[in-house]
């Protein structure tokens, strides 16, 4: 267990500093060196060139560490080094944004937030860390010279330069939930919420960069930046810190770790040969562009047994001899319900490529977006499913035998994040959009009895509860509907819930949900749904923004709920 | 089957990944076409070598040819024709597209059965560039320039792109000067590539690209090129409305004044006079109201 670290606090006097020490004493805490000063930027240069030991603690005086801190500091040495390799990283956060969805990612505790957060399997890359608590590898640092630059000083912006500094030097930065920590205080908020940035840092952002805005916790930070870069092509020495720093940075690491095997399996009667036509063409591509990323073969399940059929599906793949494609026959045949979970049951009767790939199901007529492949190396992972976003298109198809339709609309874009409602009783997953590690799923795929689910419905809904799920913020798929299809909405609605209804019953009895608590979560569901509507919900939503508002509101409470009340007769207490 | 074609590709370095592993197999798969003469033109004038394969690629012929100078995307394009000479019709066609096996085959029908047809666009996917086109005659007023096929004696005539433009928007003045030349455009959707632009799938959004400051740039240019300096004015109050930095915009105006000053006023004074004649055609996607204001004197 690599727990040799040493933990690093910057007081702002030495008051401060007695303090700090007599406490980790009482606490049975490691003993923590302490110094006094309000130059965040010279201490972390500090810490990093004295630390005796292979990575430093570096905490703000207002944190609240864990008693176990040992255990949790080891933990997440672990996973960053099983993440981004040993050699590849410099600091870990508890909180951050994160390099693919910028979005924020918070595994800490400040004043006022309330529920505790979730997990994390691996530590997340990010392009800015939250400086409250910051786990540094120490001989990294040293053995690609970072350090923080010298022309900076004080505490507003290192947490988003030490960052910078790391990328420059090819070293990555993560996320993760193992430092979870409670943050007592509430930084600069005068700083952080007028958005005023210090010439000293501002000049360091124009100089090195050509970005107009920089993601951080705190919002965007928006400079009027020069444009040469624009005009003079190939003159100006200054780069984009995301997509020149960050994603080279992150795609050489991930390409050096063991090469992934994705496998493309999509089902076919043997009509509608155009669109099968098109799916190989999009995986062609695909394969042109992740060539150096992935693995990919392809499954065809013909879903009946016809010699005719097959023949002329083995002529067409014989176009695609620059694709492993291999034709399978479906084991069941209960028609288009039964496409997904027959195509995988197949898979495991024929052919299963071991512990370690990945499976994609592309639902007929859809086809992958070749543009997520690249990425592949990063995002997909064994302990979780990935799930990309889908792009709707409503066609129409002539009969030119063409492998493109001859009109398209673009429709919705779906956003992988709202699949996952299954817990208040809405199953929202496309089948195209999720990848799925082999080992992961394999349990997944019987029911109760021991026989293979009959509906796609109910394995998707068992993906949703049990497996970890991980939204990219790409389009996987393109899911692809009939642009005159009569728009019989009230049909179309019956439908659904006559395959929900199905489907959450089948459940239901496999035990994966007691009916009684798919009964509270959909009573809940009305009730929090009216109360996020409420006026009280949302005026603490927007007081909570402002935190010295709140502070001020708690103050004020008393006088404040007698007064709501009465003005929104408000029944229940907060 | 179609003769041979020749196509002409503007590239960098930087490019010569996606033309290796996307365009040339897409050209070798060509269907219906006996032969194509590829033409990498290195826009960067650098002396380096881009394409390092085979000059020989199944149907494929690949050269590569560089002005010796920095130029952009019309100044490229006008180049590798003087050296080609191309007859009856080219393909120019951007490096990171992925060609649908009856794109030229279909781009070429479509030239041949439309009469005094100037250029025909074939259609991207999985995203097609917004656009409003003829569903029955496939007429447009504009071609996009990322993949297109041009007459050869249309381009001739009309003396190739405008070079001023640098890069973006010179494939609206093309079509804008086949329109008013008595030539037609055409969208032809059978014709389909592959074209996953970094617009929709790969730009950052913390950053500006090349195309959003020569687009805006050459917006205002072309207003001032067909709508004199009134048009000049109204594109520098449509840029200011959008959400750019204060010194972005002072950039693209520098930018404009500078190319204005270049111009030769006399030759744009053909195309003012004709504007009438293809006032449907001829104008501003979504600022059709402003077109109309300025056609009006308003």
């Amino acid at each position: 267990m690599k727990d040799n670290f040493v933990i690093y606090i910057l007081c702002p006097d030495n008051e401060g500093v007695r303090k700090k020490e007599v406490l980790f004493a009482e606490l049975g805490l490691p003993a923590p060196r302490v110094r006094a000063g309000t130059d965040y930027y010279a201490f972390i240069n500090s810490a990093i060139a004295e630390c005796p030991e292979e990575y430093a603690l570096l905490c703000h005086d207002d944190v609240v560490v864990p008693a176990n801190i040992r255990e949790q500091v080891a933990c997440s040495i672990g996973k960053a080094d099983a993440e981004f390799g040993a050699d590849n990283w410099a600091f870990i956060g508890n909180a951050g944004i994160d390099s693919l969805n910028y979005r924020a990612l918070r595994f800490v505790k400040d004043p006022g937030e309330g529920p505790l957060p979730w997990t994390n399997i691996r530590p997340y890359p990010a392009v800015h860390l939250d400086g409250n608590l910051l786990l540094v590898n120490a001989g990294n640092c040293k053995k690609r010279g970072f350090a923080m630059p010298s022309e900076l000083t004080g505490t507003y912006g290192y947490d988003l330069v030490l960052v910078m500094e790391s990328y420059m030097k090819g070293l990555v930065c993560g996320i993760d939930s193992a430092l979870f920590a409670i943050h007592e205080g509430i930084g600069d908020e005068e700083a952080c919420g007028n958005g005023r940035i210090e010439p000293g840092l501002l000049d360091y952002l124009k100089k090195r960069f050509i970005n107009h805005s920089f993601v951080t916790l705190r919002g965007l930070i928006s400079i009027d930046n020069t444009i040469d870069y624009l005009i003079k092509i190939g003159t100006d020495p200054r780069k984009c810190f995301y997509t020149h720093w960050v994603q080279p940075t992150l795609a050489g690491i991930y390409s050096r770790k063991e090469r992934k095997k994705v496998h493309l399996v999509t089902v076919t009667d043997g009509t509608r040969d155009e669109r099968m036509r098109r799916f190989l063409d999009s995986v062609r591509i695909a394969a042109a562009i992740g060539a150096g990323a992935v693995d990919i073969a392809v499954h065809l399940i013909l879903n009946r047994e016809d010699p005719a059929v097959r023949d002329r599906l083995s002529a067409m793949v014989a176009e695609y001899n620059d694709l492993p494609i291999r034709i399978g026959v479906a084991i069941q045949q209960c028609g288009r319900d039964a496409e997904l979970v027959s195509a995988f049951a197949t898979m495991l009767q024929d052919h299963i490529d071991g512990n370690e790939c990945y499976y994609w199901f592309v639902r007929r007529d859809d086809f992958v977006m070749p543009s997520i492949f690249p990425y592949f190396p990063q995002i997909l992972h064994q302990s979780m499913v990935t799930a990309g976003d889908i792009q709707f298109f409503n066609e129409r198809w002539d009969d030119s035998g063409r492998s493109v339709p001859s009109l398209v609309r673009r429709g919705e874009r779906l956003d992988s994040r709202t699949y996952c409602t299954g817990l208040v009783g809405k199953q929202n997953m496309p089948a195209s959009g999720l990848i799925y590690p082999v080992r992961l799923i394999k349990d997944l795929l019987y029911d109760e009895n021991g026989a293979i689910s009959q509906y796609d419905d109910v394995f998707l809904m068992r993906i949703a509860f049990r497996a970890a799920v991980d939204t990219v913020p790409f389009v996987a798929a393109g899911m692809c509907g009939n642009l005159d299809q009569d728009k019989d909405d009230e049909m179309k609605a019956l439908q659904e819930s006559f395959r929900q209804a199905t489907a959450v019953s089948r459940f239901i009895k496999a035990g994966i949900m007691r009916k009684i608590e798919y009964d509270y979560l959909n009573y809940l569901h009305d009730d929090m749904e009216k109360a996020r509507q409420s006026i009280p919900y949302q005026f603490m939503q927007a007081l909570m923004k402002k935190k010295w508002l709140y502070s001020s509101f708690e103050k004020m409470k008393p006088l404040a709920m007698s007064a709501l009340r009465f003005f929104f007769k408000i029944k229940d207490r907060w | 089957m179609n003769d041979r074609i020749t196509v002409f590709c503007s590239v960098s370095k930087s490019e010569m990944e996606t033309v290796e592993s996307w365009l040339i197999p897409s050209l070798m798969l060509q269907k219906g076409v006996s032969g194509i003469e590829l033409y990498l033109v290195n826009y960067t004038g650098k002396n380096d070598r881009l394409y390092g394969g085979d000059a020989r690629r199944g149907i494929v012929s690949v050269h590569e040819i560089n002005k010796g100078s920095p130029c952009g995307f019309g100044e490229a394009h006008n180049y590798a024709f003087a050296t080609a000479n191309p007859s009856p019709c080219f393909l120019i066609v951007n490096p990171d597209v992925y060609m649908h096996e009856y794109a030229i085959h279909e781009l070429m029908n479509a030239m041949d059965k439309g009469g005094r047809v100037a250029i025909v666009e074939a259609r991207q996917l999985p995203y097609e560039h917004p656009k409003g086109y003829d569903e029955k005659t496939g007429e447009t007023p504009w071609a996009s320039g990322c993949c297109i096929l041009v007459n050869s004696a249309f381009f001739n005539e009309v003396r190739g792109f405008d070079e001023l433009f640098w890069m973006y928007v010179e494939d609206v003045d093309l079509s804008w000067r086949a329109w008013l030349s008595g030539y037609r455009v055409l969208y032809h959707p059978p014709a389909a590539v592959y074209h996953f632009t970094g617009h929709y799938f790969s730009y950052n959004r913390y950053r500006y690209y090349t195309e959003y400051f020569w687009s805006a740039r050459n917006f205002i240019y072309i207003m001032y090129k067909y709508w004199g300096r009134r048009g000049m004015r109204r594109g520098i109050r449509i840029l200011k409305r959008l959400e750019y930095a204060p010194g972005y915009i002072k950039e693209v105006i520098a930018s404009v004044k500078e190319v204005k000053r270049r111009v030769d006023t006399r030759s744009l004074r053909g195309y003012r006079r004709n504007l009438g004649k293809q006032r449907d055609r001829i104008a501003i996607s979504d600022f059709n109201v402003y077109n109309k204001k300025i056609s009006n004197g308003e």
